[in-house]
């Protein structure tokens, strides 16, 4: 254990203090610059009507996902004061990890109102495609079939046994498992009741489900993307020659675009979807 | 298209939307082969229970003015309801009197 006033500083700063700030902030999130540019990424008007329904529904996930993210934060910097912690366990996907159930949990259990009087329901059928460009979905398989076929080559091309270890099967498991529940988690929140009829809060309520349907077709991206990355790693013979000049580019490719994908969710934007409603008139089908 | 039930209305509610969705397709609003919300979609946003909305549904079926395609979901059915009955082509002519 390493207590010099350096690595406590260097575990306790980015490892407990910013994420306790951060958690701190999020009670007063978002602002109404975060909101503005919320619509403007998700492509919705704030007008006064819907404006509160953003801003309640935005800030209960932001607190939920960093509530549950805050326990596990410090995992990623243990290893600054003591060396000896399981490398397996000392990641910030932990906590990335909790942080995404954390936002899900709260879309998942959001309040419901319940209409008095006249019900309205619009005759069109809410689907996770009408959410999320196929494209998505499609990197979202090539990096899973490209994790597969790295585990081939492992298993029948590489004869080299120093990197046969049981981290790869798991992770790939794991991969599955999360691109199972992510799809559960999405049918979910697409079902989620629609009972509004104002034209603004509508797209809003259709904004928000394409915001929750990106996290969790991210979560699923962000998967694949460490089972392609394993899979690579694990399958190469060597990580030096010109083995390095494949491998390298690919590690960091998918290393920037995971960025890229958590920044999407932390942001709560989309990566497009399909219009439903038209907002600024009548209710009616786009 | 937006759809409504009133709660307080002597009407059942699967009768408010079988009539709705009737006036619908007959004035071309809905038009053949437009898919359907799920019976537990149309039931959530309009917080009634999934047995009205199935029992809607299925009188819809069997006025010959929708149809389920398996797993794909329900559709409005390509040729015009044969088989409405009496009762609802009164409650169509309400409808289009209204």
């Amino acid at each position: 254990m390493d207590t010099d006033m350096a690595s406590v500083f260097w575990f306790v700063v980015p490892g407990i203090v910013v994420p306790a700030l951060f958690t701190i902030l999020a009670f007063w999130s978002p602002n109404r610059r975060q909101v503005n540019r919320w619509g403007k990424a998700c492509d919705v008007t704030i007008t006064p009507a819907n404006e509160e329904q953003i801003r309640s529904h935005l800030a209960r996930v932001r607190r939920y996902r960093s509530v549950a993210s805050l326990p596990f934060w410090w995992l990623a910097f243990i290893r600054v004061v003591d060396a000896d912690f399981p490398p397996a366990l000392a990641t910030p996907a932990i906590a990335f990890a909790a942080y995404i159930c954390g936002g899900l949990l709260a879309e998942l259990t959001g309040p419901l109102t319940r209409p008095d009087g006249v019900r309205h329901a619009a005759l069109v059928p809410r689907l996770v495609r009408d959410y999320r460009p196929n494209w998505v979905r499609t990197l979202s398989l090539s990096l899973f079939a490209i994790a597969v076929a790295c585990v081939v080559i492992r298993v029948t091309v590489v004869d080299d046994a120093r990197r046969l270890t049981y981290s790869l099967p798991l992770t790939l498991a794991l991969v599955l498992t999360v691109s199972v529940l992510a799809k559960i988690a999405a049918r979910r929140i697409v079902e989620r009741p629609q009972r509004e009829t104002d034209p603004d809060l509508l797209a809003a309520d259709e904004g928000l489900k394409a915001a929750a349907v990106s996290m969790t077709v991210g979560a699923e991206l962000l998967a694949a993307m460490v089972a392609a990355g394993v899979a690579a790693a694990a399958s190469v013979p060597a990580e030096t020659g010109a083995w390095a000049w494949l491998l390298v580019p690919w590690m960091l490719v998918l290393q920037w675009a995971s960025i890229g994908v958590l920044a999407l969710i932390v942001r709560q934007e989309t990566w497009g979807y399909r219009r439903r409603y038209l907002q600024q008139s009548v209710a009616v089908p786009a | 298209m937006i759809i409504a039930v009133d709660p307080a209305d002597r009407e059942p509610p699967y009768q408010q939307i079988r009539i709705q969705v009737l006036a619908a397709i007959a004035a071309s609003t809905l038009l053949p082969s437009t898919r359907l919300p799920t019976i537990r979609q149309l039931a959530a946003d309009l917080d009634l229970a999934t047995n009205t909305v199935a029992r809607a549904y299925r009188e819809l079926e069997a006025d010959g003015a929708i149809e389920t395609r398996g797993r794909k979901g329900t559709f409005v059915r390509e040729s015009k309801p044969v088989d409405a009955g009496a009762a609802s082509t009164r409650q169509l002519k309400a409808v289009a009197d209204a």
